[in-house]
């Protein structure tokens, strides 16, 4: 009993003198960043995807280009 | 679509625009109209017509001219095949041009995607399966994505939790809707969301790092749990869950009650098949990787989470 409660006064005590501004893990970055997508594969984000239907028609018309509807359940430039 | 000359060839030659099927398969929007108007003279041209019939969505790629002239849909994904149909496309624009329409600047502002309060954090979530089993299909080395929103709401009371004590419970709010509709198994695509009663856990706590001009930096731990079985349903294929635990990091600014970094892992396991996300690995449970960072990138304003209007969100 004696040993939690000075483990918990312990625990207790580290928080309130912890530095501003720490972090508290160093390597979450790292692990964010091997989990985020590679360049490679993100490269249909790099297309100038139009997400206003009107705006794409009158842009193809003025610049004499087809438009290419991509679509799906669940938008496309999120969870599909 | 992630193809290096498919790509290139989407750039130069097309007007490209990505839209979610939902909002424009069906409805009486202007740009609805002429979005299905043009779909079914594709499928028609196709003699698809059958296809619509067993699988009735407007899902695909499409080439169109402005006015509406319908000139492709691609058939499947494959980058040789896409390049092809993508030329064929350019080539039948080029020998049949669409005629002239007017589209105005009133309805451009119409169609216009509504983009999100700008008091709300986005967070986009990336997902994958990792360390990927052995054995595992192709499908599950992707990286897929969603947003979640943080209301500032959910972030001052965030800041009143954290003044009056150094460990605070997430908002419950916030814990459920994390959850329900993001920690989810959406690797190989979109996962279905769970009920409130299928959250088992959702043991989500911050505790003050430190404060320094006018920033709180605050650690998150999580944990969670959640699982459906619907053994009447006609497709069941056995439970469906996730487990895991979330590790991050979050800067709030107190004076704008914003939050200006987001940083978090959460790190645990799936098992089952969703209604669309079938072919995981086998064996039961496999491994689930959850990133999630603040973004304010245009995609980020206007595409909203995925389950947004869905019952609790």
């Amino acid at each position: 009993m004696i040993g939690r409660v000075r483990a918990l006064s312990l625990a207790l005590a580290a928080l309130v003198v912890a530095p501003p501004s720490a972090s508290a893990d160093d390597g979450l970055e790292d692990k964010i960043r091997a989990v985020l997508p590679t360049p490679d594969e993100e490269r249909w984000a790099g297309i100038p995807w139009q997400t206003n239907l009107a705006l794409a028609r009158r842009t193809a018309q003025a610049q004499g280009k087809p438009i290419l509807v991509w679509t799906m359940d669940g938008h496309v430039l999120g969870c599909t | 679509m992630n193809d290096a000359d498919v790509v290139r060839a989407v750039c130069k030659d097309f007007v490209p625009v990505a839209a979610n099927v939902w909002s424009i398969q069906a409805g009486e929007a202007e740009q609805a109209v002429w979005f299905q108007t043009m779909a079914k003279r594709l499928f028609a041209a196709k003699k698809l017509e059958s296809y619509l019939e067993q699988y009735p969505t407007f899902q695909g790629v499409y080439v169109a001219g402005a006015d509406g002239t319908p000139y492709e849909l691609l058939g499947d994904y494959e980058p040789a095949s896409t390049l092809r149909t993508l030329a064929a496309a350019l080539e039948d624009f080029r020998n049949k041009p669409p005629g002239p329409c007017v589209i105005t600047d009133e309805q451009i502002a119409r169609a216009a995607p509504p983009r999100v309060d700008p008091t709300t954090t986005v967070i986009r979530l990336h997902y994958r399966c990792r360390p990927l089993p052995l054995g595992a299909g192709a499908i599950n080395a992707s990286v897929s994505r969603d947003h979640l929103w943080i209301h500032a709401a959910e972030v001052r009371s965030l800041i009143e939790l954290t003044a009056a004590a150094r460990i605070a419970v997430l908002p419950r709010g916030l814990a459920l809707r994390l959850c329900r509709f993001h920690l989810l198994d959406n690797v190989r695509g979109m996962a279905d969301p769970f009920l409130a009663e299928e959250v088992q856990r959702a043991d989500f706590v911050v505790r003050v790092l430190g404060e320094r001009d006018g920033v709180r930096r605050l650690a998150l731990g999580g944990d969670f749990r959640s699982e459906k079985d619907y053994p009447g349903d006609l497709n069941y294929r056995g439970k469906v869950g996730v487990e895991g635990l979330v590790d991050g990091e979050l800067d709030l600014d107190l004076a704008t009650a914003r939050i200006v970094r987001f940083r978090a892992l959460a790190v645990g396991h799936a098992w089952g098949a969703n209604s669309n996300t079938w072919g995981q690995p086998r064996g039961g449970r496999f491994p689930l990787v959850i990133a999630l960072v603040d973004v304010d990138d245009e995609v980020a304003r206007t595409v909203p989470p995925m389950w947004l209007g869905f019952g609790g969100y």
